[in-house]
């Protein structure tokens, strides 16, 4: 489950961000310029369609880096 | 800046990339993942401009591969937040307005209205392109009323059309708001109602302006209009499934709208003919079929041998076949041929075929072209029977009309321009609005000619756009389909035409504007030989004294003259 979790978030962030992000590979908004907060909305978008869940508000606002939205899609799944 | 029409020029993918796409682009329930997978950069063209008044980016975001699949050159440019939709003084090649109008508790519903339409009509006169306004997602009395009079605007207003974000939210149901997000997203409208925005705003809401028309449609028959293999299972043992029942009927739908049916089939022409014989519980009818290439030939063969038995171009088809090596073939073979692959949902296919680009809103221009097609074969075998050019327009008895500026045309005369491709001698693509100056101003004019003969009646088959300059009349625009080709009308049609129109504007002399395109041709060489010029260039003028025109030689046609 980790592994695809990975998977996917590479590939959103790969394809919002512009640049190659590898799997596991740990980005935090504030050091990427183009995370501003419509690609912010637009990766919570993905990652929701992507795994079938849905981000609170709460979650959405603190999300602020792979490992967060990693461990928000972890505790999704284990909801 | 003018778009480029061609899919070729904003286009990053292969049209075979763009076979896998359908399933992303028409599922029932749209996935941002999905869509963003695909890959759709945003075309180089021109601009949508984007009246706001609540976040639009969620649409943005998801257009590229939209507008990539239908091939619009447009990018969007997106507007501040502005409440009174202020217009700008720049160019636009297109617009959409998306208001949310519960944002004006202050006015009363009246004056709302009055201040919607008013801003649209001014947005109006600014662009000739096409506005697509966003109606009101709400089921409240006050939206259902500005739906009204959005709807009753759009349907008065040339290149006018709603976005329906009202079916959209019956649709997706509760879903289609999410009011907890919106502080952070900036509107109401879930994610899933802005995917379903996104869609509707290219598919039904541009596409029609910009893809190229879709006249024909060839179907192969195994594994995509029912299950199975006809050569082994037989005529009985095949299965029309739920899926292949609604792909049928959606077949059925385009044919009695008058897109042409070609059956295209690697199969024994005995075993199909046992099969449409044997299966009455298949919408899709004989009789729907217009033409039957069925055989062991090249798929691309059969659809060429169509073609010309239709007179259209072969790129004028779309192809919907279940075999990848087949679509392959036919596309190297066939630039520019539409295709859509009959994947392993045919409901999916069926829905990909309603929506698809260029065939959605087929009507008006193929009315009655099946019948007239059927014709055809007589036609021919007329010309045969007659030398004389005279005995055989005699033995059709032609019936020519000519309507000067009939308003109540002004999307078929659109229509005409924007999709004439053989005979059309200046290449102007006049959208609704340029028309309605052609019809309404009175320095200009526009004739309407429509066509019967004994055979068939082909209905709405000529245009005319003219306008009066130093005494002289300029044909800005003269477009024939080829649905009247071929039967020696040309210089009587055309020539009457002018006459009529030279008469009301007060000209003596008529001035042809023409310009060479890659398929035009047959318009210039009529130009060539009705002004006895040679040596045209790409582009130019050809000057003919209104005595010319009046000298062609009659024809035994009956000519009426309707003016509106």
């Amino acid at each position: 489950m980790r592994e695809q979790i990975d998977e996917v978030l590479s590939e959103v962030l790969t394809i919002a961000l512009g640049r190659p992000i590898a799997p596991g590979e740990e980005v935090a908004r504030e050091d990427e310029p183009t995370w501003d907060s419509l690609k912010h909305l637009q990766i919570l978008f993905a990652i929701e369609d992507a795994f079938g869940i849905h981000f609170s508000v709460e979650e959405m606002a603190s999300a602020a880096s792979v490992s967060d939205l990693k461990a928000k899609v972890l505790a999704s799944h284990a909801a | 800046m003018r778009p480029d029409p061609s899919a070729e020029a904003i286009s990053r993918h292969s049209a075979l990339d763009r076979l896998s796409w359908p399933p992303i682009l028409f599922a029932s329930r749209l996935n941002r993942f999905a869509l963003m997978k695909l890959g759709a950069a945003l075309p180089v063209g021109g601009t949508l401009h984007v009246f706001r008044n609540h976040a639009f980016e969620g649409v943005a975001s998801a257009l590229a591969p939209f507008l990539d699949y239908a091939g619009v050159p447009l990018r969007p440019e997106i507007g501040a937040y502005d409440d009174s939709l202020a217009l700008p003084n720049g160019p636009m090649d297109a617009a959409v307005v998306w208001m949310d109008f519960s944002r004006y508790p202050r006015l009363q519903d009246d004056e709302l209205v009055a201040w919607l339409i008013g801003r649209l009509d001014g947005l109006r006169s600014q662009t000739t392109g096409p506005i697509v306004v966003a109606n009101s997602p709400d089921s409240d009395t006050r939206s259902r009323r500005v739906n009204e009079e959005l709807q009753a605007w759009c349907d008065r207003t040339p290149a006018a059309a709603i976005l329906p974000l009202d079916a959209t939210a019956e649709r997706i149901g509760a879903q289609a708001f999410d009011d907890a997000r919106a502080a952070l997203t900036g509107t109401r409208l879930s994610d899933q109602t802005c995917l379903e925005a996104a869609r509707s705003l290219v598919l039904e809401g541009l596409a029609g302006r910009y893809a190229p028309p879709v006249k024909a449609v060839a179907v192969d028959l195994d594994h995509t209009l029912y299950e199975g293999v006809l050569g082994e299972d037989g005529p009985e043992g095949v299965v029309l499934t739920e899926g292949h029942r609604r792909l049928q009927e959606e077949l059925a739908g385009l044919a009695a709208r008058g897109v042409l049916l070609t059956v295209l089939s690697r199969n024994e022409p005995e075993d199909v003919e046992k099969l449409f014989s044997a299966r009455a519980d298949f919408p899709l009818r004989p009789d729907m079929i217009s033409d039957w290439q069925v055989g062991w030939g090249r798929k691309s063969d059969g659809i060429l041998k169509s073609a010309k038995r239709f007179n259209i171009g072969p790129d004028s088809f779309l192809l919907l076949d279940d075999n990848i090596g087949e679509l392959v073939e036919t596309a190297a073979a066939i630039p520019g041929l539409r295709q859509l692959h009959a994947g392993a949902d045919p409901a999916l296919t069926a829905r990909a075929l309603a929506r698809q680009p260029g065939l959605a809103g087929a009507g008006a221009a193929f009315a009655g072209r099946a019948s007239d097609l059927q014709a055809n074969v007589q036609r021919l075998e007329l010309v045969e029977a007659f030398e004389d050019d005279n005995a055989y327009l005699e033995a059709l008895q032609v019936e020519l009309r000519f309507e000067l500026n009939p308003k109540d045309r002004l999307g078929r005369l659109a229509e005409l321009s924007r999709k004439t491709n053989q005979f059309n001698l200046s290449l102007r693509r006049l959208d609704e609005v340029a028309v309605s100056r052609y019809l309404n101003d009175a320095d200009q004019g526009a004739v309407h000619i429509s066509l019967a003969d004994r055979l068939a009646d082909s209905g709405s088959v000529a245009a005319v756009f003219v306008r009066r300059e130093d005494g002289r009349l300029i044909v800005d625009e003269l477009c024939v389909s080829c649905r009247a080709l071929g039967r020696r009308l040309e210089d009587v049609m055309i020539a009457s035409a002018c006459i009529g129109a030279a008469q009301l504007l007060g000209a003596t002399e008529i001035v042809f504007d023409y310009r060479a395109g890659p398929r035009n041709q047959p318009a210039l060489d009529w130009l060539a030989a009705f002004a006895h010029v040679s040596g045209m260039g790409a582009e130019g003028r050809v000057v003919v004294p209104l005595s010319v025109l009046e000298a062609t030689p009659a024809r035994p046609v009956t000519m009426s003259w309707i003016d509106a």
